[in-house]
């Protein structure tokens, strides 16, 4: 794709109506030319639009639709507020990019306008083809008895599913499209009332893309998948493992589509932190459950969050990347290239040693584990000394020491602000904010706001701990090229991202005062003890 | 008041003209030379005439370090180094007159110096360590600190790699001049750095490359016994095997 033709944002107003059948053609036709109007036929078009958004339509969500038509050699990107259908009425922000050539990926979409409306909703996600809609038109050129004219369409559309979504088509629609191209509205106006009153004709109420969702039956990917974490109070311990770990192993199945056809660094990133949450989770219960079940799953576990780690890590990395050059002055582009160059085929051989995982045997033991565990019937007399203990009788002791540990953590940090120390409070964070999210569930919202509380120091930590993920990177990868041939610009490129990190540390160690300093409160506490007391 | 920066002439003497012109149309009061006044091209005698001509400070690089060594000493560099690289050392001690001799060995290691503003210049070679360091763009603040032996100058001025870049690092303006006669980094233009100071403001540096009568330096490396392969340094900026 190189030369694109913007064409000027556009306001589009026309009239749409379903009709049952093709025939239907016909009549309107002649009851248009009984009431005065002039039809002559256009020459017909077969047309293919792919609807592109992201894995969970976050474009769809914002109330745009992102669309690539093909249609006579020709390819235009269009992006349309999905506005309001009234009466058959649409009313449509749109925006057209027509480029050269027949745009071979369409997900790269290659044009500063489109991007500049879709990057600030769509980051860090990625395009992808969600739909393809077909269509036939049939069009006439309409002049009306007053003199406007109005282009009218005939449409026969199918629907076929892409992307994540399981594969189908749907039944056609048939619908009539009147776009006025000359003259006043009100003699559209005039025409939409008389299509109105047309028998068989309904006043279509959806656009294209939200009738190919509503045909295709498809589901919106949600942060909460189905089932529920159903943890009651009540619980004995090594049931409500068995739930959390059952949850969690469904969330990272849930995601391996994704992960295996790298769809979004989204799927990894969800994948290895259920990963750690099983992990976090055997831990927490440990001496609820069976210590060898325990070991073997957090052997398989430790390898697993091993292969999600090594891609996400690099996902992490690669996220930041122009967001950290764009701060270095005079930053080479010819080095950045290289360099995101360079950290994309090391992803690929870790995504591909990933997939083998998934793939392999072990990852089929994993699984057949994970199932032997959670579904087997609760003992009645379990060796594990804590596995009868009620979930209400562990939290309300346990959680208050994990948030013991992580006050008394903290409280080092500010003493010492290490990076060890502080990378030592993000696990102890890790552990609070996971046991209070496992039993969650059996305190309603009640733990919701001490969670909401640790999510704003968590990012913090995170922060910093990129940082050291960042200078670590680079330090392997200078040693790793010491003695081949390296283009200066690139080292100057990682001398000037090493440096940044130190700072970007620094601003997180003084933002981490100030949080850590509303968070290490006597409020705090008191509204963890309560939201375990209310219970 | 504007500086220039110059390092690793390495005997090319129309590229220091050149240079030294060049810095001259750009206000360029003082000069600064990293070291490295000889060695690979034909003039090592000429450019050490012009350095102590236009009284620039320097200190003495590795290169020059070792021409002195082996005027003592021959047999044992003949004996340590490849034959072609001894060809070059030897051809530079033998046609190195007593002036140039006497000049460089009379180079510190390292320069210090206050510039107007009250900013600390700090001149050496390869870095503070040793001549033989070296200084590339991936400098980190630690190995910046480590590269300094203890010292805090506001300006550190380096060459040696013949990898021009300016980089400021906790504080530390860090400039290494790159080479102002025997670039290796892929651009046959030979480089040097201008430093301005204004007031009391922050110093600020960049990397100048220029264009010189390059037709000269081969001509006169065509007398000489000097490998042939040299000439492609000029005509290419043949890059070597860079050491992070």
């Amino acid at each position: 794709m190189d030369a694109v033709t913007p064409r000027p944002e556009a306001t589009e107003i026309e009239y749409k109506f379903l009709m049952p059948e093709p025939a239907a053609k016909n009549a309107v036709l002649d009851l248009l030319r009984d009431k005065g109007y002039r039809t002559s036929p256009q020459r017909v078009v077969h047309q293919q639009d792919l609807y592109l958004d992201t894995f969970d339509w976050r474009l769809l969500r914002s109330g745009l639709a992102l669309r690539l038509r093909r249609a006579g050699g020709a390819a235009i990107y269009g992006i349309k507020s999905l506005g309001k259908v009234e009466e058959g009425r649409a009313e449509r922000r749109e925006v057209e990019v027509r480029i050269e050539g027949n745009a071979a990926d369409p997900t790269a979409v290659a044009d500063k306008r489109i991007h500049a409306e879709i990057d600030p909703i769509i980051h860090p996600r990625r395009l992808l083809v969600q739909l393809a809609v077909r269509t036939e038109r049939i069009p006439y050129r309409l002049r009306c008895p007053e003199g406007a004219q109005v282009e009218l369409v005939f449409d026969t559309t199918s629907f076929s599913a892409r992307g994540m979504n399981r594969p189908r088509r749907s039944k056609p629609l048939y619908e009539m499209e009147a776009e006025l191209k000359k003259g006043p509205p009100a003699d559209l106006e005039a025409l939409g009332r008389l299509l109105a009153g047309c028998p068989g004709l309904l006043p279509s109420r959806q656009s294209k893309l939200e009738t190919a969702i509503e045909r295709l039956g498809i589901v919106f990917p949600s942060k909460n998948p189905p089932p529920p974490l159903r943890v009651k109070l009540e619980d004995r311990l090594d049931v409500a493992v068995q739930k959390i770990l059952s949850f969690q192993f469904h969330r990272i199945e849930e995601n391996l589509p994704g992960v295996l056809a790298d769809l979004d660094t989204e799927f990894v990133h969800q994948a290895r932190v259920s990963t750690r949450r099983m992990r976090s989770a055997l831990r927490l219960f440990r001496k609820a459950i069976p210590e060898k079940a325990a070991a073997d799953l957090a052997a398989d576990l430790s390898w697993l969050g091993a292969l999600f780690g090594g891609v996400r890590d690099l996902d992490v990395f690669l996220l930041n990347l122009p967001g950290a050059t764009a701060t270095v002055a005079r930053a080479p582009e010819r080095a950045v290239a290289i360099l995101t160059r360079h950290i994309q085929e090391r992803r690929a051989v870790l995504l591909s040693d990933l997939l083998n995982g998934l793939a392999s045997p072990r990852y089929r033991r994993f699984r057949t584990r994970v199932a032997a565990f959670t579904g087997r019937p609760p003992a009645k007399k379990p060796a594990a000394p804590l596995a009868l203990t009620a979930v209400h009788t562990f939290a309300s002791e346990r959680i208050p020491e994990l948030f013991q540990a992580v006050l008394a953590q903290g409280r080092k940090v500010l003493a010492k602000p290490k990076l060890r120390n502080f990378h030592r409070l993000r696990i102890e964070f890790k552990r609070l904010r996971y046991a209070c999210e496992f039993v969650g569930p059996a305190y309603g919202d009640g733990l919701k706001p001490f969670i909401g509380e640790t999510v704003q120091i968590q990012d913090c930590l995170g922060e910093l701990q990129d940082t050291v993920f960042t200078r670590s990177l680079i330090d392997g990868l200078l040693e790793e090229w010491k003695g081949n041939v390296i283009d200066p610009r690139l080292l100057f490129l990682f001398g000037e991202l090493y440096e940044l990190q130190g700072e970007l540390a620094r601003a997180r160690q003084a933002a981490f005062r100030e949080i850590w300093s509303r968070f290490d409160q006597e409020t705090t506490a008191a509204g963890l003890a309560a939201a375990l007391k209310r219970a | 008041m504007i500086a220039a920066l110059l390092s690793d002439i390495h005997g090319n003497l129309p590229a220091l003209r050149a240079a030294v012109a060049d810095a001259e149309a750009r206000g360029a009061e003082r000069f600064f030379c990293a070291g490295d006044l000889t060695g690979y091209g034909p003039f090592p005698s000429e450019v050490c005439r012009l350095v102590a001509e236009r009284r620039m400070a320097g200190v003495l690089g590795n290169y020059d370090g070792k021409v002195l060594e082996a005027i003592e000493n021959p047999a044992a560099f003949e004996k340590a180094m490849k034959p072609a690289k001894w060809r070059i050392l030897d051809w530079t001690r033998t046609n190195l007159d007593r002036k140039a001799r006497g000049f460089l060995a009379a180079l510190p290691p390292v320069h210090r110096e206050t510039l107007p503003g009250g900013f600390a210049l700090l001149l050496v070679h390869g870095s503070v360590l040793s001549a033989d360091d070296a200084v590339y763009p991936s400098l980190t603040s630690r190995g910046l600190k480590t590269k300094l032996g203890g010292e805090r100058p506001d300006i550190f001025v380096c060459g040696h790699t013949h990898i021009p870049f300016v980089r400021r690092i906790g504080g530390v303006l860090v400039v290494n001049c790159g080479s102002a006669g025997h670039p290796v980094d892929g651009d046959p233009r030979p480089a040097y750095a201008l430093l301005r100071i204004a007031g009391l403001g922050a110093p600020s540096a960049r990397i100048v490359r220029f264009d010189y009568p390059k037709g000269e330096v081969l001509a006169a490396l065509a007398k000489t016994p000097l490998p042939k392969s040299l000439s492609r340094d000029y005509e290419e900026g043949n890059k070597r095997r860079w050491m992070p």
